[in-house]
């Protein structure tokens, strides 16, 4: 579903942010991806929804070499996916209904259509009775979960999540974790940056570390051997 | 387009108007005031040209005949004037024509009724198309053989044309000034208001909508604040011209200012204007924010 061959990134300022990422996730996975701060997680779940493109390397995401394709079709590669983001990114002053149907509008569908969809995406979430209220008034564990819904309601089988739960406490945080576990069950392929080893060591998912710009992949039944409870386990 | 995507773009705008309204204000109260005054502008350039051209109507050349021109050959001489390029009109005058307009002149003022032999020659009235053309046109009808003596109040009409093209030249780098100003500073106000806009331009990427699916609610919204800030610039500039107006016709009344319907045109423009700009503004801003 998702591949990296050798990928390497490098800002425009120079700052050389992967040189060498290698990694599979197959369709219906979830996995994490850890690391610690500034190793360049977010810009390698970047490249693959196109925010970035990568400097050398490919990334093919449902069979398509995302780093080749005209800027005039990244917003349909976008619709075959989801991303879920730290700071949630919602549209201000409207409400949750609008801001998950604005992932249907895009694609022109009808109303019908939408009304349904969206109710089915808020019930997953179980935000089906703030359906009608402002973003800007809900927490931020009911604003997370709207841009999840987001994320899903276009029937995408690919939800990118980049540091979900930063924003959140704990609880809230292991909730909406529960939610990536549910969508995963129900058959789409999660990807998971975090450092939050807390998340990786409850769900025992397989885990991709990214260290100084490289890949490490490991089990995380191996995790332990690693030492991963102990952040030393962030140096190879 | 879709309906239903023309439905859903017309519902953000409305919501979009709601949710910023302080940038409606702000862009709406700009092009009132730009339109407002780029309006006043073109109403004294159009009434400038408007006189101008009065003026320039009623001036005429004289070209005196030679005492034995015959009526025939004036009248050879008046079509073959009459088309050449630059003369608009000959009018050919006789002698006993032109005694009784020199009575209706003087108004019996002058005691004429001694005049036994008529004293005035005849001669053919010229209208040419405008007053820069006098000249030459004057010095052409000189070299005719039947042609005695030419008259054209030469130093008046030298001084007026020189006038009027100086005051035209600078009206017209004032309108066109003040045009630019007018874009510069409606686009630099919407671009504000789409700068605070940014981060929604990146969800809305992100989500998966194309350019021109962010672009067109921006571009509406655009030709809404034109729009609406045009049609109330008119509605302020409307009376503030009337007033002008009926002023300016009790001091000189034979002034020919434009009104009533002779007004549609500019006004038309000045909403073609305040729209185009909004429209434009808003594409140009949104453009700065979109991948492709
Ligand atoms: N826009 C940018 N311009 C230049 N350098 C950048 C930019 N964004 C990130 N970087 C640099 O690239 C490297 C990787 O950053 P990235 O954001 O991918 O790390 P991360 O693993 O997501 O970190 P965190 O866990 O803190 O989110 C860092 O050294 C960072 O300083
Ligand atoms: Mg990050």
């Amino acid at each position: 579903m998702i591949e990296f061959r050798s990928v390497g990134f490098s800002y425009p300022n120079g700052v050389r942010a992967l040189s060498a990422i290698n990694a599979t996730i197959q369709k219906g996975e979830f996995v994490f991806i850890a690391g610690p701060t500034g190793s360049g997680k977010s810009t390698a779940l970047k490249m693959i929804y196109r925010e970035l493109k990568p400097t050398f390397g490919e990334i093919w995401v449902n069979g398509l070499n995302v780093g080749t394709i005209p800027p005039k079709r990244i917003p349909y590669l976008r619709r075959t996916l989801g991303v879920v983001f730290e700071d949630f990114k919602l549209l201000h002053g409207r409400t949750v209904f609008q801001n998950v149907a604005y992932a249907l509008e895009v694609v022109g569908t009808d109303r019908h259509e939408i009304e349904r969809q969206v109710g089915r995406a808020l019930q997953l979430v179980a935000l089906g009775h703030k359906a009608d209220q402002n973003v800007e008034h809900l927490s931020g564990g009911e604003q997370q979960r709207t841009s999840i819904a987001r994320a899903i309601v276009n029937g995408s089988n690919l939800l990118i999540a980049d540091e979900p739960t930063g924003h959140l406490d704990a609880e809230t945080g292991w909730e909406i974790m529960q939610i990536f576990e549910q969508i995963n069950k129900e058959g789409a392929t999660v990807v998971v940056a975090t450092h939050n080893i807390d998340w990786i060591e409850r769900l025992q998912k397989r885990v991709i570390f990214i260290y100084e710009g490289e890949t490490i992949e490991k089990y995380i039944k191996g995790a332990n051997r690693l030492g991963l409870s102990n952040s030393s386990v962030l140096s190879p | 387009m879709a309906s239903r995507t023309l439905q859903f773009f017309l519902l953000e705008l409305s919501n979009s108007l709601k949710r910023n309204i302080l940038m409606l204000v702000a862009s709406v109260t700009t092009v009132t005031i730009l339109v407002f005054l780029l309006g006043l502008f073109l109403l004294f350039f159009m009434n400038f040209q408007r006189i101008r051209s009065a003026i320039a109507s009623e001036l005429e050349i004289h070209a005196y005949l030679k005492q034995q021109t015959t009526d025939d050959q004036a009248l050879t001489l008046k079509h073959h004037l009459a088309s050449l390029t630059h003369i608009r009109s000959v009018r050919y005058v006789t002698r006993d024509e032109a005694l009784s307009e020199l009575r209706k002149d003087t108004k019996g003022e002058i005691d004429l009724s001694g005049i036994i032999n008529n004293p005035l020659p005849a001669y053919l009235s010229i209208q040419v198309d405008n007053p820069e053309s006098i000249p030459a046109v004057a010095s052409a009808i000189q070299s005719m053989k039947e042609v005695e003596q030419v008259n054209y109040f030469q130093k008046i009409i030298d001084q007026f044309v020189s006038l009027f093209k100086t005051a035209e030249r600078l009206f017209l780098g004032l309108v066109i000034l003040m045009l630019l100003c007018t874009l510069m500073i409606i686009h630099n106000t919407i671009r504000l208001c789409v700068f605070s806009r940014k981060k929604e331009i990146e969800i809305m990427q992100l989500v998966g909508a194309t350019s021109s699916f962010v672009r067109w609610p921006f571009i509406l919204e655009g030709a809404f604040y034109g729009l609406l800030g045009a049609t109330l610039a008119l509605i302020f500039l409307a009376p503030c011209y009337h007033a002008l107006v009926s002023e300016m016709s009790i001091i000189f009344p034979i002034l020919p200012l434009a009104k009533g319907h002779e007004l549609f045109p500019l006004m038309l423009w000045l909403l073609v204007i305040g729209t185009s700009v909004g429209c434009s503004g808003s594409y140009l801003s949104v453009n700065r924010y979109l991948h492709c």
